[in-house]
C-alpha cells in the first residue's frame, strides 16, 4: 500500500513538473512594459570586457535601466563562479530607450556572462526582468 | 630521602606521651584557661609544660610535609581504561604529524625531492603542499574591478535633429502615418554599440523605432525581445528579411530586422501595410 502510495506521488510530481515546464515556452512570455533589453559585449584587451546595456521600453518610462548585475566566470569544472559581487547598474528617466556601458576587469582567456536585473516603470506599474547574457571568451 | 627522615619523625611522636599526642589547639585552650586563672592559682609548672610542649610540638611546615610525603605513597585515582587509550592515540598522532610536519619542512628547506615525493600525499592530505614546485613563481592573485564607459548621448526634439545616417545605416524613420507625432528621440554611442530611438504617439498608442549597431563585428550581442506574439511572418523588404510578431491582445505588432551589424526593431499599434511602409521607405534610402 505504501509503495502504490509513493508511485502515484511521484505521478503527480512528475506531471506537476512538466506542466511547469512547458507553460514556460517562448510563446507565452511577454511583457507590458519592455519591448526588449540585453547586452553586448567586446573583448577591450588585457583582461578587458566591454559592456553594453540597452533596453527598450513599450512607452515614455518613468524609468528604465539596470537595477542590478554581476559578473560570471566559467569555471574548468564547467560550473559559473559570481566574481564581481552584485554590482549596481543605472538608469535613465522619461525616455523610451536606455543604454550605459561599463568596463569589467577580468583575466585574459577565462570566459564571462553577466547577469542583469533589468527594471522598467511605467504607467505607474514597475517590472523587473532577470536576464542572463550570452558568454564572451576573453584573449 | 626527605621523605623517610619526615616518616621517621612522625613514627617517633607516636611513640611519645599522651599529652604530646594533644592536637596544638587543645595545648593552646589549656595555656589560655590556666593563664585567665588569678596569678596565685596558676599552676606555673603546667604552664612550663604546655610552653615546652607548643615548642616542641610539630609545627605547620612540618604538618604540611608529612601531608605531602604521605599523599605520595597513596594510589592516584585511575584512569578507565579506554580514556587511557584514547590519550595514548592522541599522544602518538600528535607526535608523528608533529615529526611528520618537521621533516616535510626540512626536506622542503633542503630540496629533498625523495622525501618530498613520499610525503606529498601526506602534506595535500593536511594542506601542506601547494601544488608548486619549491621556487616556482605564485599564481598572480586575480583582482576583478569595473568601471564606467564614457559615451555620448543626445536627446532629439524634432525628428529632424536626429541623423539621416549612422555609419553608413538608415537611422531616420520615414513613411510613419501622419496620425502618430513625434514625441521624443535618444541616441547613445559608445566604444561598443550606437544606439537610436524615435518615439511617436497617437491617441491609439505610441510606436517606436529603434536602431542598435554593432560598432565593430567581433563581439556578442544577446537580447530578449518580450512582446513575443502567438503569430510570427518572414517577409522580404527592401531585400531585408523582416520578421513580424502579431499580438492580438493589444493590436501591437512588433518587426525586427537587421542588416549587417545594424539590428531594426519598430512596434506599436500600428497595421501591417503601414508598417511595412515605414520599413520599405527607411530602408530604401
Amino acid at each position: 500500500m505504501k509503495k502504490m502510495i509513493s508511485l502515484a506521488l511521484v505521478i503527480v510530481l512528475m506531471c506537476t513538473t512538466l506542466g511547469v515546464c512547458f507553460a514556460e515556452t517562448p510563446g507565452m512570455r511577454s511583457s507590458n512594459y519592455f519591448h526588449c533589453y540585453g547586452t553586448n559585449m567586446s573583448d577591450a584587451g588585457n583582461g578587458v570586457l566591454s559592456i553594453t546595456f540597452s533596453c527598450v521600453g513599450m512607452g515614455v518610462c518613468s524609468q528604465l535601466g539596470v537595477a542590478t548585475y554581476s559578473v560570471e566566470k566559467l569555471n574548468d569544472d564547467g560550473n559559473w563562479e559570481d566574481v564581481s559581487g552584485l554590482l549596481n547598474g543605472q538608469t535613465g528617466s522619461n525616455t523610451a530607450a536606455y543604454a550605459f556601458g561599463r568596463y569589467f576587469y577580468g583575466v585574459s582567456g577565462e570566459t564571462y556572462r553577466l547577469n542583469v536585473t533589468f527594471c522598467c516603470t511605467l504607467n505607474g506599474g514597475s517590472e523587473y526582468k532577470a536576464y542572463t547574457s550570452a558568454s564572451i571568451t576573453l584573449d | 630521602m626527605l621523605n623517610q627522615q619526615v616518616l621517621l619523625e612522625i613514627m617517633e611522636r607516636l611513640h611519645l606521651d599522651a599529652e604530646t599526642e594533644m592536637t596544638r589547639d587543645e595545648l593552646e585552650r589549656i595555656l589560655n584557661e590556666e593563664l585567665a586563672k588569678p596569678e596565685e592559682q596558676m599552676d606555673a609548672e603546667l604552664i612550663q609544660d604546655i610552653v615546652q610542649l607548643l615548642e616542641d610540638g610539630v609545627s605547620a611546615q612540618e604538618q604540611e610535609n608529612a601531608w605531602k610525603a604521605t599523599a605520595r605513597q597513596l594510589p592516584g585515582k585511575r584512569m578507565h581504561p579506554a580514556v587511557k587509550w584514547v590519550v595514548r592515540i592522541a599522544a602518538t598522532l600528535v607526535i608523528a604529524m608533529g615529526l611528520s610536519v618537521l621533516t616535510y619542512k626540512t626536506a622542503e628547506a633542503f630540496n629533498w625531492q625523495l622525501i618530498l615525493r613520499l610525503m606529498r600525499p601526506f602534506a595535500e592530505t593536511f594542506m601542506l603542499y601547494s601544488g608548486e614546485q619549491p621556487g616556482a613563481a605564485a599564481t598572480p592573485v586575480e583582482t576583478y574591478g569595473d568601471g564606467v564607459k564614457a559615451d555620448e548621448s543626445g536627446q532629439y526634439a524634432t525628428i529632424e535633429e536626429s541623423p539621416e545616417f549612422l555609419l553608413g545605416y538608415p537611422v531616420r524613420p520615414c513613411g510613419v502615418p501622419e496620425r502618430f507625432a513625434y514625441l521624443q528621440g535618444s541616441s547613445y554611442c559608445d566604444d561598443t554599440i550606437t544606439m537610436i530611438t524615435h518615439v511617436f504617439s497617437s491617441d491609439g498608442g505610441v510606436c517606436i523605432f529603434s536602431v542598435t549597431v554593432m560598432n565593430h563585428e567581433e563581439q556578442t550581442a544577446s537580447h530578449q525581445f518580450e512582446r513575443t506574439a502567438e503569430e510570427t511572418q518572414d517577409v522580404y523588404i527592401a531585400g531585408c528579411r523582416v520578421t513580424y510578431y502579431f499580438n492580438s491582445d493589444d493590436a501591437t505588432v512588433s518587426a525586427y530586422w537587421t542588416l549587417d551589424n545594424a539590428r531594426y526593431s519598430i512596434f506599436g499599434v500600428i497595421d501591417e501595410a503601414e508598417l511595412a511602409l515605414i520599413v520599405e521607405s527607411t530602408m530604401s534610402k
